[in-house]
C-alpha cells in the first residue's frame, strides 16, 4: 500500500547535500536578518568615525610624530570593540537562549561546520567593516585635522601609520571572534557579556588603579592590551611589541575557537 | 526508518532512558505516548543528534543521522520547545535552514503557503502566538522534503481547524511513503491519526504495537446489554469470572462473556434484548492502565482542592 502510493506521488527531492558554502549562506542569512548586528556594527563604525574627526584632532597637542596622530585617529576603535565583543557573543548565546541552536544542529548535524560558517560568515563581515572604518577613520580624521593651521601632514608611509591603522582594524575583527568563541563556550547571553566586559574594560582598568606601577607588566598580557600593542604601543612602554602583541591577542582567540569547537563537538546541544 | 537500539541516556544519577529498543516503520504514523518525563522528548533529541547517548545508538534511514550526507532530505524535526530566534522573520528563519542544503526562496515561499503563513512571513516571530510558532516550526520540518518526520507535540497550540490539518498532513506523508514518528499527549487524536504507537513510561519500553492491538492487550472489551428484563438475565448469566453491573435502568454492563453467549443464552430462556455491543476501551483508558507505575509526576488527588 505504502509502496504503491509512493509510486503513484513521487517525491521529488528539494534538500541537497550538506556543504560549507552553504551553512556559509545561511549563517549570512542569520546575520542579515535580526537587527542587533546592524544596530551594533553602526555603533561601531559611528564610534570610531566620530571620535577620529570629533575629538582626535583636539586631543593631538604640538606636532605630534605621525604615528601618535595616527593612534588618536584610531582610538574610538576601544569603544568599537565593546559592540563587536557583545555582537560576537549574541551569535551563539541568542541560538542558545531562544532554542534556535536546537533547529539549526538538526539541519547542521555534523555541529562544527555551524561553528565554522559563523566564524566565516561573522569574520568576513566583521574584518571587512573593520578595515573599512579603520582606514575611514584615519583618512576622515587627517582630513579634519588639515583644516588646523601649522599641522604636518601624515599620510601612509609615514613610519608606523599603516600599521596602526589596518592594525586597528585587524584588531576589532580578532575581538569579534574572541567574542564568538566565548559566546559559544558560555551559551548564555548576561554571563557573556559580563564576562567581556570584564575582561576587556573593568579589569585593565581596576588592575591599573589597584596595582603599585611596578606589579603591573603583567597587565601587557590581557587580551585588550595585547591586541592593543598592535596600533597602540607607542604610548605605553611596558606593552608588547605590536605583531607579538597582537599574535597573543590571536593565539587567545584560537583557544577559545579550539575550545568552542570541542564543547560544541561534544555532548549535548 | 528509525531503529532505536538498546538506548540510555543518563542525566547524573538521573536515567532519563533505559535500554529502549524499537523500530518505526515508513508508510505508516507512529505516535509516541508516555506519562511526563518518560523520555519522550530525550528520545526525540537523540534521534535527531541532539543529545548523545549515554549507550546505545540511533538510525535514521539505516545511518547514524550525525555522518549524514544530506540531512535536511533524510530528517525532518519538530522539536516541543520553541527553537526560533525572535526577532528574525519567519521567511529568513526558514531561508536559514534550508540554505545549508541549497534550499531556495521559491521552496521557502512553498512551505510557508501551505502552512498558512503567507500573511506573516515577514514579520518577526517573537510577535507570534503559540499556533503560529507552532506551524513555523512545522514549516521547518517540512522545507527539506525529508523522508522521515519527527515531530514533539505537533498539535500543541494549534485550534481544531489546525489539528484537522496536522492529522491529514501526517497521513498524507506516510502516505507516500514517509517514516512518521510524533508524540502527542491528545490521546484521542493520536487513535484517529497513528497505525503504530510506541509507550514508555520512566524511559522504558511498555508497548510496541498497533493503536488496536494496545487497547485490545490492555484493556478487556464489556459488552453492554439492554432489556427489559435485566433482573432475570442477570440471573442467568451469573457465574463464575464474569462481571456484571448495573448502568441505569433496563442497562447492563458484562465482562468475561462473549456477545455470542450472552444472545445465546437470552434467546434460550426468552429474554427479549433491544440492544448488545460490545464497548472498547478508548486509547486514553489502555493509556492509563498501561502506564499507571510508570507515571513520574503524578497528580496526587482533588482533596486539597
Amino acid at each position: 500500500m505504502a509502496a504503491a502510493a509512493a509510486t503513484t506521488r513521487p517525491r521529488i527531492p528539494v534538500a541537497g547535500n550538506l556543504t560549507v558554502r552553504g551553512v556559509l549562506r545561511s549563517e549570512w542569512t542569520k546575520l542579515r536578518s535580526v537587527r542587533s548586528t546592524w544596530w551594533l556594527l553602526s555603533t561601531a563604525v559611528i564610534l570610531t568615525v566620530g571620535v577620529a574627526v570629533f575629538v582626535s584632532p583636539g586631543a593631538t597637542s604640538g606636532k605630534p610624530a605621525p604615528y601618535t596622530f595616527a593612534r588618536n585617529t584610531e582610538y574610538g576603535s576601544v569603544l568599537s570593540q565593546l559592540a563587536l565583543l557583545v555582537l560576537g557573543v549574541l551569535l551563539f548565546t541568542g541560538e542558545y537562549q531562544s532554542g534556535l541552536i536546537r533547529a539549526s544542529l538538526s539541519v547542521v548535524p555534523r555541529r562544527l561546520l555551524l561553528l565554522w560558517g559563523k566564524l566565516g560568515a561573522f569574520g568576513a563581515l566583521a574584518l571587512t567593516l573593520s578595515l573599512v572604518t579603520s582606514v575611514a577613520a584615519f583618512v576622515l580624521g587627517e582630513l579634519a585635522q588639515r583644516a588646523r593651521p601649522g599641522r604636518p601632514h601624515v599620510w601612509f608611509g609615514d613610519p608606523q601609520v599603516t600599521r596602526i591603522v589596518i592594525g586597528a582594524g585587524l584588531v576589532l575583527a580578532v575581538t569579534g571572534i574572541f567574542g564568538l568563541a566565548l559566546g559559544a563556550i558560555i551559551r548564555n547571553t548576561a554571563a557573556g557579556l559580563s564576562i567581556i566586559t570584564a575582561v576587556f574594560f573593568v579589569l585593565p582598568l581596576l588592575f591599573r588603579i589597584a596595582l603599585p606601577a611596578s606589579d603591573q607588566g603583567f597587565l601587557r598580557f590581557l587580551p585588550s592590551n595585547a591586541g592593543g600593542a598592535l596600533w597602540d604601543a607607542a604610548l605605553s612602554p611596558t606593552s608588547m611589541t605590536p605583531w607579538t602583541g597582537f599574535a597573543l591577542l590571536c593565539g587567545y582567540t584560537a583557544a577559545l575557537v579550539a575550545v568552542a569547537a570541542w564543547r560544541l563537538r561534544h555532548g549535548d546541544a | 526508518m528509525i531503529e532505536v537500539e538498546n538506548l540510555s541516556k543518563r542525566y547524573g544519577d538521573k536515567v532519563a532512558v533505559d535500554g529502549l529498543t524499537f523500530t518505526v516503520q515508513p508508510g505508516v504514523v507512529t505516535g509516541f505516548l508516555g506519562p511526563n518525563g518518560a523520555g519522550k522528548s530525550t528520545t526525540l533529541r537523540m534521534i535527531a543528534g541532539l543529545d548523545v547517548p549515554t549507550s546505545g545508538r540511533v538510525r535514521v534511514n539505516g545511518r547514524d543521522y550525525r555522518s549524514s550526507r544530506a540531512p535536511m532530505a533524510e530528517l525532518g524535526l519538530l522539536l516541543e520547545a520553541k527553537s526560533v530566534h525572535p526577532g528574525r522573520p519567519a521567511r529568513d528563519h526558514l531561508l536559514a535552514l534550508g540554505q545549508t542544503a541549497g534550499i531556495g526562496k521559491a521552496r521557502v515561499n512553498e512551505v510557508i503557503e501551505m502552512v498558512g503563513l503567507a500573511g506573516v512571513a515577514r514579520k518577526r516571530v517573537g510577535g507570534f502566538s503559540l499556533g503560529m510558532g507552532q506551524r513555523v516550526g512545522i514549516a521547518a520540518a517540512l522545507l527539506g522534503r525529508p523522508r522521515t518526520v519527527v515531530m514533539d507535540e505537533p498539535v500543541n497550540g494549534l485550534d481544531p481547524e489546525g489539528v484537522r490539518w496536522i492529522r491529514a498532513l501526517l497521513r498524507a506523508l506516510a502516505g507516500e511513503g514517509c517514516t512518521v514518528f510524533y508524540s502527542s499527549h491528545l490521546m484521542s487524536e493520536m487513535a484517529q491519526t497513528a497505525q503504530n504507537l510506541i509507550v514508555i513510561g520512566r524511559g522504558r519500553l511498555i508497548a510496541d504495537s498497533t493503536v488496536e492491538r494496545f487497547i485490545a492487550a490492555t484493556t478487556a472489551a464489556s459488552v453492554v446489554v439492554r432489556s427489559p428484563e435485566t433482573g432475570r438475565l442477570r440471573g442467568l448469566l451469573d457465574r463464575p469470572g464474569a462481571a456484571i453491573a448495573s448502568e441505569g435502568p433496563g442497562l447492563l454492563r458484562i465482562d468475561g462473556i462473549t456477545p455470542e453467549e450472552i444472545g445465546t443464552i437470552a434467546l434460550q430462556a426468552g429474554v427479549p434484548v433491544f440492544d448488545l455491543r460490545v464497548e472498547r476501551a478508548s486509547l486514553e483508558d489502555a493509556f492509563m492502565r498501561a502506564t499507571q507505575d510508570s507515571v513520574e509526576y503524578g497528580a496526587t488527588g482533588l482533596e486539597n482542592l
